[in-house]
């Protein structure tokens, strides 16, 4: 199973950049973890861009992980959007900008354009600081360890039921 | 009583302008002006750094094409430290470059302009966009997100990321390709090369149906500027600087760092974006158009073959329509994956010397490239710390300044014809933009849906007409 991780914010504008620390600690796991090293690609990115579809189109399950200023909840939250992408292709600039655009919209893309179909979460967290400054609020950067191991967990305990 | 439609934001551009179109006392199109309404101010910021810090800081300047700026700036400091750079560090310059060029001309033709080309430009702007053209040609769309990534991977490969990588250095680039990432970066350039042929052929035989856009979009007897090969080949790196006609008597040639010499800027209160011109002709009549249409009609060759075939049918074309810029992006796509296969498939491309070294020993350097929007100009001048006094940026959408508000006036006095809107209307006159594809501020992301609002509003400041989308 190919699982692919991608961390996507702005490293520079606070605590947007919570899912490129994410992102970044399971690389540094899988540098150690021979399982993640084998099964799991990782992608940090400042955007979510079209491009990303060559790679979601060969993953087997998808997980995204962002901090977002339309949440309310410090608390991560894990998101199913596979439920979602089943729905009707949404049309629209919201999802779609000139070059950038959100996880459901690149899972809606990847099974018109890819017939694919694979599972796909959003790891979201909320109430965060995008000043502009390079570092994560206290709070938030004691969430990027715990977050990390749960998506390792996910990842381990999807792989082993697999091959069980 | 004068009246001005205002179209605002621009829509499916990088960065942010709007439109204003100007109507006199009996209701006709007067002119079209073309609003850039942000400022960026690098050229200010920049004084007082160190010249070395330039290529990277410049860089920062746009998100789409930082390479482009990085190359540009990267040549003034080799000028700064009058040094030849070693032959390598030339040819890997020029593969980014064209990495850089074809992954951004497959976000404008692809993403931005295709929605227009495939689906109509009087189709549902609902669904005018990326996903519509997803359901309604999949193939389309995978062949316009495979280049990208190509383009954008070859960067990344190069230069360490994909966004404003900071390989290229004063003096050359920091580090020698891999015989790994040579033979990664050779695999994949077939694909590449045969989906740019498909899509010129495609795209070639759909022409006929937009005989009045080509008409009338930006459709006028002009200049054409670019870099220009010792052999009249295209030229994305180096070269002569040459300004011909549209018929191709050619007006000026000189070496590149003289380009004072013949462009002069003009500033317009309507615009942060400044308007270059050619001297000799006065402002506004020597107006001039860059990029890829620009660079097509003026070279003979490619250099590349199946490029070359396509120039040969490009060059029937009307040259004067700035609708064939969508055509030439397309066909530098297929010459830039070309060129970078010949230039890889050089001996010398691994060679570890790529980095000439030395401090400041002239006080004034210039750097053109050739950016995929058209000729990018770096000029800078240092003390005798080494650090910056005087920048001079002309970015390649500043060249078009001139032309693309004299194409919207010719669009809009073709289409609109009462105080009536359609958003027909609207997209036409937005899609002469396009086809220019001004980079206004890549680095500058919109956040949320851009909105559009055009109103037709009377002296009074009464609305007279409102579309929203």
């Amino acid at each position: 199973m190919h699982w692919l991780v991608i961390g996507f914010g702005n490293d520079l504008a606070g605590d947007d950049g919570f899912g490129i620390a994410v992102a970044e600690q399971i690389k540094k796991r899988a540098a150690s973890d021979l399982a993640i090293q084998i099964t799991t690609e990782v992608i940090s990115t400042r955007i979510l861009a079209p491009e990303l579809l060559e790679s979601i189109s060969i993953a087997d399950a998808v997980i995204f992980i962002d901090a977002s200023a339309a949440l309310n909840d410090g608390r991560p939250q894990e998101i199913d959007l596979q439920s979602l992408i089943g729905s009707e292709l949404e049309y629209g600039s919201s999802i779609f900008l000139s070059h950038h655009c959100n996880p459901l919209a690149l899972m809606q893309l990847n099974h018109t354009l890819y017939n694919r179909n694979p599972p796909a979460w959003l790891y979201a967290l909320g109430s965060c600081h995008f000043g502009l400054f390079e570092n994560l609020s206290d709070t938030v950067a004691a969430l990027v360890p715990e977050v990390a191991a749960q998506i390792i967990d996910k990842i381990n305990k999807h792989t082993f039921c697999e091959q069980a | 009583m004068s009246k001005i439609i205002t179209i605002d934001p621009v829509t499916r551009i990088e960065g942010h302008s709007k439109i204003t179109i100007h109507l006199d006392d009996q209701g006709e199109v007067e002119e079209a002006l073309f609003h850039v309404t942000q400022l960026r101010g690098f050229e200010k910021f920049a004084e007082g750094r160190p010249f070395h810090e330039m290529p990277s800081l410049m860089a920062r300047i746009c998100g789409i094409c930082p390479v482009s700026h990085l190359v540009a700036s990267a040549k003034a400091c080799d000028m700064l430290m009058s040094v030849r750079i070693p032959p390598t560090a030339v040819k890997l310059r020029r593969i980014i470059n064209l990495a850089q060029i074809a992954q951004s001309h497959a976000l404008s033709f692809f993403y931005l302009s295709s929605p227009d080309l495939l689906l109509g430009m009087d189709s549902n702007p609902a669904t005018r966009n990326i996903v519509g053209v997803a359901r309604a040609n999949p193939e389309l769309a995978r062949n316009g997100v495979h280049l990208r990534a190509l383009g954008q991977e070859i960067i990344e490969i190069l230069g360490g990321k994909k966004i404003h990588p900071g390989w290229v250095v004063p003096g050359g680039v920091s580090h020698a390709l891999t015989a790994e990432n040579r033979d990664y970066i050779l695999k994949k350039l077939p694909e590449a090369i045969q989906i740019a042929e498909r899509t010129i052929k495609w795209f070639s035989a759909e022409l006929e149906k937009f005989s009045e856009e080509i008409a009338v979009f930006a459709n006028f007897p002009g200049l054409f500027m670019s870099l220009i090969g010792n052999h009249d080949q295209l030229e994305t790196y180096d070269g002569r600087l040459r300004l011909a006609d549209d018929q191709g008597l050619v007006v000026a040639d000189l070496p590149a760092e003289d380009y004072k010499t013949i462009v002069a800027e003009a500033i317009n209160p309507h615009s942060y974006l400044k308007s270059p011109y050619y001297k000799p002709q006065g402002y506004p009549a020597g107006l001039y158009r860059v990029g890829p249409l620009a660079r097509l009609h003026l070279a003979k060759t490619c250099g590349t073959p199946r490029a070359d075939q396509a120039l040969t049918e490009f060059k029937k074309l009307d040259h004067k329509s700035a609708f064939h810029y969508h055509l030439a992006r397309l066909i530098e796509i297929l010459y830039a994956f070309e060129m970078i296969e010949q230039l890889l498939s050089d001996d010398m491309i691994l060679d570890s010397h790529v980095r000439a070294h030395a401090a400041a020993n002239a006080h004034e350097g210039f750097g053109i490239s050739e950016a995929p929007r058209g000729t990018l100009m770096h000029h800078y001048k240092i003390d005798d710390n080494g650090l910056i006094t005087y920048a001079d940026l002309i970015i390649a959408t500043g060249h078009n300044s001139l032309a693309m508000n004299k194409g919207i006036t010719q669009a809009a006095k073709h289409y609109i014809k009462n105080d009536k809107l359609t958003d027909g209307i609207l997209n036409r006159i937005e899609a002469v933009i396009r086809t220019f594809d001004p980079c206004l501020s890549c680095s500058t992301h919109a956040v949320g849906q851009m909105a559009l609002d055009i109103q037709l509003i009377d002296m009074g400041g009464t609305v007279l007409d409102r579309v929203k989308r």
